[in-house]
C-alpha cells in the first residue's frame, strides 16, 4: 500500500519529521510504499497543489503527526485529502492523538484513525485492515467511528521491548540527511519521572527504552557523514544511563565522528566526568529543565530536583565548556508572583543566556499530563467554558496564585529579559 | 528541512489587485468570481493588496474582496489571506468611522475562530492610509489609531516626507511608504509595492544567509481588472508584458500561456535601489545597508560592475561604523577598476583608507589601480606600501607579483627578480616573468632555464604560444638558431594568429640560410600585420640572397613606402642597384 506521512508546523519552519521517519522505515520493511513530508510555515504550497499531489501519488492511507498548536490545520489537510482522493484513511498520530477523547473524532471530520500511543505497530495493523477490508472492528490502539456514528477503540498496543526491532529511519534510506540543515535523532524513548505538567510518563508508562549502542553509533556517523553534521536529540533523557550515553560519546570519540550534538538531560544525570565526554565527542550544548527554582513550587511539580543540584550542573556544563539551555514555565500550580520572578532571577545569576530555548514560556496543559487530568485539583482555572473536543486547556488558564494579568507581567518580565525577544514557540 | 518545494513551482504570494472603479455590478461580480477561483492556487499564506484606478477614497471594491477573502476561508480551513486594501483618505471623521469599521468587522468571525482554535486568524485587513494633501498629521494619526485599536496594523503612505515620525507616534509595528510622486495614483503605488515586495525579499535572504541573492523573488501576480489582464510579476506589469487574460482563471489548473521570461536580477537591483526614504522612515538603515552591500557582492558576481558600484555606494551612505563604510568603498573602488573607471576607483580608494584599519589593503587596490592606467612608478609606491604594511587581507604572493610586473614594466629588471623570488608559491605566470627578467638583464642562459620550467607546468594555449616564443627568443639570442625554429614553430602551431612568432622564425630562418622557408614565415606574418615595414625589408634581404634581385628591390621599395625610415633598405637599395650597374651585360636576366 503507499502511506502518506505529514507533518505540518503552521508556526515554525519545518523540522526533520523523525518519528514518522520511523514510521515510514517500518511500512517500507513490510513492503509497502511511504513518503514522508515535513511541512512548514516556510513551505510554499497551495491547497491546490496539495490536491493535485494527493491526487497523483494516491495514498491508502495518510498518517498525520498531530499536537495542539497543528490540530486544526491538520484537519484542514486532511479534508483535502479527503477531497482529492476519497478512498484514502486518514489517520492522527502523535502525542495529542493518543490522549483526545474519542469524540474528538465528530469534529475532526476528515480523520478515520486515531492512534493511541506508539505508531509503528498501529499503522501496521491499520495497514493490514484497510488492505483486507477490515476496518469496521475494532483495532488494536486505535479509536475509529462505528457506522452507528459511535466510537471503537481497540486494546492498547504493546510497544516493543526492544526498540532496536525497528529499523532505522536514517539506515534504511526513509530520511535523507543531506535534506536537513539539522538533523533530530532518537536513541530512547519514555521518561521514568512523573512531572506533573508532561505526558511523556504517562504516554511511555514511566518506562525508558533504548536503542542500542552499536544502533546510535551507526545512526550517528551515517547522518553526520552524509548530512551537515549538526544533531539535535530529542531524547528526553539522554544521560540517563550514564554507561550507556559514556559508550556513545566514547564510540564517536574513537570514530572521530564530525558531529555536533544539541542533547537534553536532567541536572541530576550529570557528572563532571560526563560533561568532559561529552565536549570531546562534539556536543555542544546541553539543555535541561529547570521548570520554577522557587521552593514553594518545585516541590509540587513532581520533578524530584531541587535548584541546587541544577546550578551545580550548569557549573560542570559550562567548565567542560558546554552551552546550557534552561526550560522554565510560569503559571506553574502554587506559583505566585514572586516566585515566578524568582526563577527568572535564578537564570539571570546562572549565567545562561536568556533566549530560545532558555525564553520561559506560560505552562502548556496538554492531554495525558497528570494536570490535564485534574486541572481544579491543580489550581487551574480555565479562561473558557468549553474548548474544541480536540484541544486541551494549553494556555488558557490563570491559577489560584496567578491571574491572568500578573501571567502577562511574568511574560514581559521575561521578555524585556530576554536577548532575542523571547523567541520561543511553543509546540 | 533544506528541500522547501516537495509540490514543485512555488504557488504566487501576493496578489496586486488594480480595480476599476467604473466596472459594473455584473462585471464586478464576474471579476470576483474569477478572483475566488484563483484563490486555491495561491500559497496557503497569501497577500493581496487592493487598490484603485481611480484615486478616490472609495473602500467598496475593498470590501467586495475582503467578503471573496472570508468566502473562500470558510470553505476551505488551511489557507490564511491578509488583505491590504489602499484608502484614500481626506479626512478622519464619522464617515470614516463608519465606513471603514466594516473592514475589520469582516474578521471579526475569524477572531473568534483563532480564540477557541488557540491559533491564529486566518483573515488579516491590514490597511493601509493614504492621507491626501491638507490632511493633518493629528488626523492621519486618528486613521492609523482606529485601526491599531481594531487589531489590526495600519500602513501610511505618504508622498513625500511626512512632517512627523509616523514609527515615533504609532510604534515599530507600523509600516510606512515614502512615495516621491506628489499626487496618489496606482502606477506609483504599485511601484513602490514592488519595491517594498522585492527589498523584503531580498532582506530575509540576507538575514537567512541564504543562496542565490540574484534568484526571482517571491512570486507575486498583477491583475488589472480594467484592462482583464494578469501579469505575472510586477517588472511585468510595469512592462506591459501581460501573462494572460482573466478569463483564463475560469479554465484553471490550465497553466495561462504568456510572456514570463524577466531580468530578474536587474530588477532586483534597480527596485531596491529606488527604496530612497522608504528605509529610513522605517528605521531599517542597517538592514538597507546589509542588503546593499550583499546584493553589491552578488551583481559584481555577476559582472554587472555598475549597478554593483551603485549598491557599494548606497551601502557606505547607510553605514554606521567605519568599519562598515571601508568595506563598502573597497568593494565600490574594485567595480569602478573592473568598469576601467580608473579615476573614481582611485578616489574611492583613497576615501575608504581614511576609514579602514588596514591601509595596505587600499594601498594594494591603489596600486592595482595605478598599473591598470599603466602609471607603473605610482603603482610601485603603492604596491611597496602595501607591502610595509604586512595587511593580513592582502594575498602576499599576489602583491609581490604586481609589484614585479610593475618593475618590469619600467625595465627594472633586477628588483622585480627579486619580488618574484620572494613568492612563497611560485606560479607559472611567475616562472615567466622571472625569465622575464634574467632575458632584460642579457641573461638568456638563465631565461631559457626559467622558461622551460614555465612549459613544464603545462600552461594553457595562449600562454603556451608566448612561452614558446621566448624560449625561442633565447634560443635566437644564443645563437641556437635551429634549436629556435623548433621552438617557434611549436608556439605558431599553438597559437596560429600570432604575428611575432612568424617575425622571429623569419629571422632565425634567414641566420641558417634557409631563404625560402624564411621568405614564408615573413609573408604569412605580414598576412597578420600587413603595415610591418620590417618584414617587407626582411624579404627583399632573402630575396637578394636568393639573386632575386630586382624582386628584392622591389620589397625594400614597398617597406621604404610604409617606413622611409627604415635606412637599412634604403642602403641595401642603392646596392643593389649599384651592382646592377656594375654587372657584366652577357651576366644579365635569363643567361644563366
Amino acid at each position: 500500500m503507499r502511506v502518506l506521512l505529514i507533518d505540518f508546523n503552521p508556526f515554525m519552519a519545518p523540522v526533520t519529521p523523525i518519528s514518522l521517519g520511523y514510521l515510514g522505515a517500518v511500512l517500507k520493511s513490510k513492503g509497502h510504499e511511504a513518503r514522508v513530508l515535513s511541512l512548514g510555515s516556510t513551505t510554499l504550497f497551495s491547497p491546490a497543489a496539495f490536491r493535485a499531489y494527493i491526487k497523483e501519488y494516491s495514498p491508502g492511507l495518510v498518517g498525520f503527526g498531530a499536537y495542539q498548536r497543528n490540530i486544526f490545520h491538520v484537519n484542514a489537510l486532511a479534508t483535502l485529502v479527503k477531497e482529492a482522493a476519497p478512498g484514502a484513511f486518514v489517520v492522527l498520530g502523535g502525542p495529542q492523538a493518543t490522549f483526545l477523547p474519542d469524540d474528538a473524532l465528530a469534529a475532526l471530520t476528515g480523520v478515520d484513525f486515531l492512534c493511541r500511543g506508539e505508531g509503528e505497530r498501529v499503522i501496521l495493523a491499520i495497514v493490514d485492515a484497510i488492505g483486507s477490508g477490515g476496518t469496521t472492528a475494532p483495532l488494536q490502539g486505535t479509536t475509529s467511528r462505528n457506522r452507528e456514528g459511535g466510537y471503537l477503540t481497540g486494546p492498547p498496543v504493546i510497544p516493543a521491548a526492544n526498540l532496536d526491532e525497528y529499523p532505522s529511519p536514517w539506515l534504511e534510506g526513509t530520511l535523507d540527511p543531506a535534506d536537513m540543515d539539522e538533523a533530530i535523532m532518537l536513541t530512547s524513548r519514555g521518561c521514568p519521572y512523573s512531572c506533573a505538567f508532561c505526558y511523556t510518563p504517562a504516554a511511555s508508562g514511566r518506562k525508558i527504552r533504548a536503542h542500542s549502542v552499536e544502533r546510535v553509533i551507526e545512526e550517528i556517523a551515517f547522518v553526520a557523514r552524509h548530512g551537515s553534521g549538526r544533531m539535535w536529540f530529542a531524547d528526553p533523557n539522554f544521560s540517563f544511563d550514564e554507561n550507556r550515553v559514556g559508550e556513545i560519546l566514547e564510540g564517536i570519540a574513537r570514530r572521530d565522528i564530525k558531529a555536533q550534538m544539541w542533547i537534553e538531560t536532567r541536572a541530576d544525570m550529570l557528572s563532571k566526568e560526563l560533561t568532559i565526554l561529552m565536549k570531546r565527542a562534539g556536543v555542544y550544548l546541553v539543555a535541561m529543565g529547570l521548570e520554577s527554582a522557587s521552593e514553594n513550587v518545585y516541590p509540587h511539580l513532581n520533578k524530584n530536583l531541587n535548584p541546587d543540584r541544577i546550578r551545580r550542573a550548569i557549573e560542570m556544563a559550562f567548565e567542560a565548556g558546554l552551552d546550557v539551555e534552561l526550560f522554565s514555565q510560569f503559571a506553574l500550580p502554587h506559583e505566585r508572583f514572586d516566585d515566578a520572578m524568582k526563577t527568572l532571577d535564578f537564570v539571570k545569576e546562572s549565567g545562561v543566556k536568556i533566549r530560545g530555548n532558555s525564553n520561559a514560556q506560560q505552562m502548556q496543559i496538554y492531554f495525558g499530563s497528570q494536570i490535564s487530568v485534574d486541572p481544579a485539583g491543580y489550581g487551574i482555572r480555565t479562561l473558557r467554558e468549553s474548548f474544541p473536543p480536540y484541544a486541551s486547556i494549553g494556555g488558557e488558564f490563570e491559577t489560584e496564585w496567578l491571574a491572568k494579568p500578573e501571567i502577562e507581567k511574568v511574560k514581559a518580565a521575561w521578555k524585556a529579559q530576554s536577548l532575542d525577544g523571547g523567541k520561543r514557540v511553543v509546540s | 528541512m533544506k528541500n522547501n518545494r516537495p509540490f514543485g513551482n512555488p504557488p504566487p504570494e501576493t496578489v496586486v489587485l488594480k480595480l476599476y472603479s467604473k466596472s459594473g455590478p455584473g462585471e464586478r461580480d464576474k471579476f470576483l468570481e474569477r478572483l475566488g477561483s484563483l484563490f486555491p492556487y495561491l500559497n496557503w499564506q497569501a497577500h493581496i493588496f487592493v487598490l484603485n484606478d481611480d484615486p478616490v477614497g472609495r473602500i467598496d471594491g475593498a470590501l467586495e474582496v475582503i467578503r471573496a477573502a472570508a468566502g473562500f476561508l470558510n470553505r476551505q480551513k488551511l489557507s490564511t489571506i491578509y488583505v491590504h486594501p489602499f484608502i484614500l483618505m481626506d479626512g478622519f471623521g464619522k464617515d470614516e468611522i463608519e465606513n471603514w469599521g466594516m473592514m475589520p468587522d469582516l474578521t471579526e468571525p475569524f477572531q473568534r475562530e483563532a480564540y477557541e482554535q488557540q491559533g491564529k486568524e486566518r483573515l488579516f485587513v491590514l490597511p493601509i492610509i493614504e492621507p491626501l494633501e491638507g490632511v493633518s498629521s493629528e488626523s492621519t494619526l486618528s486613521a492609523a489609531r482606529f485601526f491599531k485599536d481594531r487589531l489590526t496594523k495600519p500602513s501610511l503612505y505618504f508622498h513625500g516626507k511626512p512632517s512627523f515620525d509616523p514609527i515615533a507616534a504609532l510604534g515599530k509595528d507600523i509600516r510606512v511608504y515614502i512615495d516621491p510622486a506628489s499626487s496618489p495614483s496606482a502606477e506609483s503605488a504599485i511601484s513602490q509595492l514592488r519595491m517594498n515586495h522585492i527589498f523584503e525579499n531580498i532582506l530575509e535572504r540576507v538575514e537567512n544567509e541564504a543562496a542565490g541573492l540574484l534568484d526571482p523573488c517571491r512570486r507575486n501576480l498583477v491583475i488589472d481588472e480594467k484592462e482583464q489582464t494578469i501579469f505575472s510579476c510586477f517588472a511585468q506589469y510595469q512592462n506591459r508584458k501581460s501573462l494572460a487574460l482573466l478569463e483564463c482563471l475560469d479554465n484553471l489548473p490550465e497553466k495561462p500561456d504568456g510572456p514570463e521570461e524577466s531580468n530578474c536580477a536587474q530588477c532586483i537591483s534597480r527596485s531596491c535601489l529606488a527604496m530612497g526614504e522608504n528605509l529610513a522612515a522605517n528605521r531599517k538603515a542597517e538592514e538597507g545597508r546589509q542588503v546593499f552591500f550583499r546584493l553589491g557582492i552578488a551583481l559584481a558576481r555577476e559582472g554587472e560592475y555598475h549597478d554593483a558600484a551603485l549598491h557599494a555606494g548606497k551601502s557606505f551612505e547607510l553605514s554606521a561604523s567605519d568599519a562598515d563604510r571601508a568595506a563598502a568603498l573597497l568593494h565600490q573602488g574594485l567595480c569602478h577598476l573592473n568598469l576601467s573607471e580608473f579615476e573614481q576607483a582611485e578616489k574611492v580608494f583613497k576615501k575608504g583608507a581614511g576609514y579602514s584599519i588596514d591601509s595596505g589593503l587600499f594601498s594594494y587596490h591603489r596600486g592595482r589601480t595605478e598599473f591598470a592606467r599603466q602609471n607603473y612608478a605610482e603603482a610601485i609606491k603603492r604596491f611597496r606600501e602595501s607591502l610595509a604594511a604586512e595587511s593580513p587581507d592582502v594575498p602576499k604572493d599576489d602583491l609581490l607579483f604586481n609589484l614585479s610586473m610593475s618593475l618590469i614594466n619600467v625595465e627594472r629588471f633586477g628588483e622585480a627578480r627579486a619580488y618574484l623570488d620572494l613568492m612563497e608559491r611560485p606560479t607559472a605566470p611567475a616562472m615567466f616573468y622571472q625569465g622575464i627578467c634574467d632575458l632584460g638583464e642579457g641573461n638568456p642562459e638563465a631565461a631559457l632555464k626559467r622558461f622551460g620550467e614555465a612549459l613544464e607546468t603545462g600552461p594553457d594555449p595562449a600562454d603556451l604560444s608566448r612561452v614558446l616564443f621566448y624560449i625561442g627568443t633565447c634560443l635566437k639570442e644564443l645563437g641556437r638558431y635551429a634549436e629556435a625554429i623548433l621552438a617557434l614553430q611549436k608556439a605558431s602551431t599553438a597559437d596560429p594568429q600570432e604575428y611575432l612568432n612568424y617575425n622571429l622564425l623569419g629571422f632565425c630562418f634567414y641566420q641558417t640560410k634557409r631563404y625560402e622557408k624564411a621568405i614564408e614565415s615573413l609573408h604569412r606574418a605580414l598576412k597578420i600585420n600587413p603595415a610591418s615595414a620590417i618584414d617587407y625589408a626582411s624579404i627583399g634581404s632573402n630575396l637578394r640572397e636568393l639573386g632575386r634581385l630586382e624582386d628584392a628591390v622591389a620589397m625594400y621599395k614597398m617597406a621604404l613606402s610604409l617606413d622611409p625610415n627604415l635606412a637599412f633598405a634604403r642602403e641595401n637599395i642603392a646596392k643593389i642597384e649599384r651592382a646592377l650597374r656594375e654587372r657584366p651585360a652577357n651576366t644579365g636576366r635569363g643567361d644563366s
